[in-house]
């Protein structure tokens, strides 16, 4: 597969990713503040500067956060810089999968023609985040399990890794300055939904939400795909499955984010709050990000 | 569509039933689909200038237009003829020069024509093609006689909206397909994979066929990857490729692998900045060095387009003549040459009525259409003809063919031309049909897409006319409407 046509599938996988938990968030949050308001302004305030902190977007209105195309981290922005991926990878990617991607695309634009009201922003959140969802749907029932597929998820879960990282990341420091226990349970409800994990972790957890519960069940819960440590192994087998197509030239992305899953499965959530979660998560994406680059000099800069 | 007296062609007839039994609604419904459908499809264009929207959709027209067999026949026979003496001209002209020394082409258009590489010179493109993929202009005169308006041998765009309308229009009106037996077009990407197999140099099972184009942002990108993918072959772009021990490679996940056969949709300028423009970034350094030694195969080849210039035009039915001794089957439209004297005479003094062309130019630019000029339009065109009569021809205002075409919900009649692509390898052919072209603004004759232009579906049917309606189509008319 060409060099170029890889790069550009890894980051088609990336940005649709982006742009699902962009959207998911940003509508969380917003709904979430409603409550919050009414109890507490000043975490409430918080609340959303932590939630765009971690997304790397501006303090803005929401509007400008969906559809402003001059803030790169804005939804429209993650949407079109997928899109633009997918156009270079056209001829690799099936019909179906162009097609859904362009329909979300036009989707955004249209909802940001017919005029910005409160309910709108809400109809284009979840239009995005369904779309990301039948868009994974759609690339796995229409693609053959070739290397730009792989490619195509390896991005798509170094992307999860890393946006679920930040998340729990800038969660827990506000956690930590939190007031009242009332409050700071309502951050971690926020989290666990922001992370499309309410459900499952009440299944393993059905008692009131605890902390130390949360941080263990995000960070180490091997069975649900929105874990870091689910993220984590799936990439690692990818990295894995492109090795053994392209031999040694594939061992060092390989080896890298083993060392990283293996890290995951080897701590557990005592280590970890001894050591402070934003600290071990920082070193986290620091190893996650050499081993991007690692990635990239042996596939994508040839 | 009609008769010269007004009456509907037969083969038209089933085709205006259906028309007259649709509400205005209905029509406007038609087109929406249309356009939902291309839009989702990403079968747009790019627009330079506007930067609001760079994407446009391409603009379609459901109503497609119809050739009978017979006549296709006709038209097939005079491409693959006209296309064979263009091959035989160019490998004339930078081999033997046979026809310049026989004086039947004067040598000055040939070396003052912008598409002339004289780098070309001496050398023998594999199998002697110069031009695999033509797409020839085509108009219908008051007689309703197809007449050649144009040749395109460099790179041709717009066969992928040829495969597209068609898609598109099976699902818009599904019963008329039914009645009418319509030509298929599924077989041009097999015969566009074939001709270009054709020239691979390596013995090798399976040569790598890549198609070059200069990426994402240029305005025939859809089709660009559309036939990459219809092909099976590998969309590149210049920085994708490198030339190393005088074979051309491609950087791949795996490393350097050789290519074979390049289908390049970047023009000739761009090619190698070693030998064609030194600022180019779209091509390859080297590439031409590797082609000449023949370790890979263009399609189609540099310097093609010293065979579709509009002054070289007027000489194709003499070469037909000249190369394989036959009548022209598909006639010119009559040109007169600005360079030769007594034609100029006649130029300068009938502005008024004549389409005036320049020459190095294509897309609808650099014309003028006498009986809709100004008197400072036309004193302008007579300052420039004198200034630079190699640069010019004319035409008699022909008035295009109207066809009916869907205008704010309305049907119309706009003018129409048919650009079908011929293809050469072992054996040359035609796709059934081809993009028809139709000017949407009222009046106009100008069909380019970037100048308002807009395209339709063209059937060419396989029968003699239409089938009645079987009960199958009947059930199927609550799918279409």
């Amino acid at each position: 597969m060409l060099s170029r046509v890889a790069d550009a599938s890894f980051w088609m996988g990336r940005y649709l990713e982006r742009a699902e938990h962009v959207a998911r968030v940003l509508e969380v949050t917003r709904a979430i503040l409603i409550d919050l308001e009414q109890v507490d302004p000043d975490a409430a305030s918080k609340q959303w500067q932590g939630a765009l902190a971690a997304l790397g977007l501006p303090d803005d209105s929401t509007e400008k956060l969906i559809f402003d195309q001059s803030t790169p981290t804005s939804l429209v922005c993650a949407i079109s810089l997928a899109r633009e991926n997918a156009r270079q990878v056209r001829e690799v990617i099936s019909t179906d999968m162009w097609e859904h991607l362009n329909q979300a695309y036009w989707s955004l634009h249209e909802a940001h023609a017919r005029g910005v009201h409160e309910s709108q922003l809400s109809q284009a959140l979840n239009g995005i985040v369904t779309a990301s969802l039948l868009w994974d749907g759609v690339a796995d029932g229409t693609t053959a399990r070739d290397e730009g597929w792989l490619f195509l998820k390896l991005g798509k879960f170094v992307e999860r890794l890393d946006v679920t990282s930040r998340l729990i990341a800038t969660r827990t420091e506000t956690a930590v300055r939190a007031t009242s226990p009332s409050s700071e349970n309502v951050y971690w409800i926020a989290l666990l939904r922001c992370l499309c994990s309410m459900e499952a972790y009440k299944k393993v957890h059905p008692q009131r939400v605890e902390r130390r519960h949360v941080i263990d069940f995000l960070l180490f819960d091997a069975h649900f795909p929105r874990t870091v440590r689910y993220a984590s192994t799936v990439a690692a087998d990818f990295a894995k499955r492109l090795a053994e197509i392209h031999g040694a030239r594939g061992k060092g992305v390989e080896r890298a984010f083993g060392k990283l899953d293996a890290r995951l499965e080897f701590t557990d959530v005592g280590e970890v709050e001894r050591q402070g979660t934003p600290e071990f998560l920082r070193q986290l994406l620091e190893e996650l990000t050499e081993a991007c680059g690692l990635l990239q000099k042996s596939y994508f800069l040839q | 569509m009609f008769t010269a007296e007004g009456g509907v062609r037969p083969e038209y007839r089933a085709l205006a039933q259906r028309l007259a039994e649709m509400t205005p609604p209905e029509v406007e419904q038609r087109q929406r689909l249309a356009d939902l459908l291309l839009r989702n499809q990403g079968v747009t264009f790019t627009v330079y200038s506007d930067n609001a929207g760079i994407e446009k959709v391409f603009p379609f027209d459901p109503i497609p237009r119809l050739i009978t067999g017979a006549e296709w026949q006709n038209v097939e026979r005079g491409l693959v003829q006209r296309v064979e003496a263009l091959n035989l001209f160019l490998r004339d002209v930078y081999g033997e020069q046979r026809i310049l020394n026989d004086g039947v082409v004067d040598a000055g258009l040939v070396y003052g024509a912008s598409g002339f590489r004289r780098e070309m010179i001496g050398m023998l493109p594999p199998q002697g093609v110069y031009t695999h993929i033509v797409g020839t202009d085509l108009i219908r005169d008051e007689n309703g006689r197809f007449l050649v308006l144009e040749d395109n041998v460099r790179s041709p765009s717009g066969a992928s909206y040829v495969l597209e309308c068609r898609e598109v229009l099976k699902r818009v009106f599904r019963v008329l397909f039914e009645q009418y037996g319509v030509m298929p077009l599924d077989d041009y990407a097999d015969w566009l994979r074939e001709a270009l197999l054709h020239v691979a140099p390596r013995a090798a099972d399976e040569p790598t066929i890549v198609l070059l184009s200069p990426g994402m942002y240029n305005s025939a990108y859809f089709e660009h990857s559309l036939l990459a993918r219809r092909m099976g072959a590998t969309l590149v772009e210049g920085r994708d490729l490198v030339v190393t021990d005088g074979a051309v490679c491609m950087r791949t996940t795996h490393g350097l692998r050789r290519v074979d056969v390049i289908y390049r949709r970047v023009d000739d300028d761009y090619l190698d900045p070693v030998v064609f423009r030194p600022d180019s970034i779209l091509g390859c350094a080297g590439l031409f060095a590797a082609y000449r030694s023949g370790s890979v195969a263009l399609a189609n080849a540099p310097g093609t387009g010293v065979a579709d210039d509009k002054a070289i035009y007027p000489f194709v039915p003499d070469m037909i003549r000249y190369y394989l001794g036959e009548e022209p089957i598909l006639e010119n439209v009559k040109t007169y040459i600005a360079s030769r004297e007594d034609d100029r005479k006649y130029i300068l003094e009938h502005v008024g009525e004549l389409c005036i062309k320049q020459t190095d130019a294509s897309g609808g630019y650099g014309m003028l259409i006498g009986t809709q000029s100004t008197a400072e339009q036309r004193d302008e065109f007579r300052r420039r003809i004198q200034a630079d009569p190699r640069n010019y021809i004319a035409q008699p205002v022909i008035s295009l063919g109207k066809h009916p075409t869907i205008v704010d919900g309305k049907l119309d009649g706009r003018c129409v031309d048919l650009r079908p692509y011929v293809l050469v390898g072992e054996k040359v052919r035609v796709i059934p049909g081809g993009l028809t072209r139709v000017a949407l603004r009222k009046g106009s004759l100008v069909v380019n897409s970037s100048q308002g232009g807009g395209y339709k579906d063209t059937w060419v049917l396989a029968g003699a006319g239409a089938r009645t309606p079987s009960k199958g189509a009947d059930s199927a008319r609550s799918v279409e409407s």
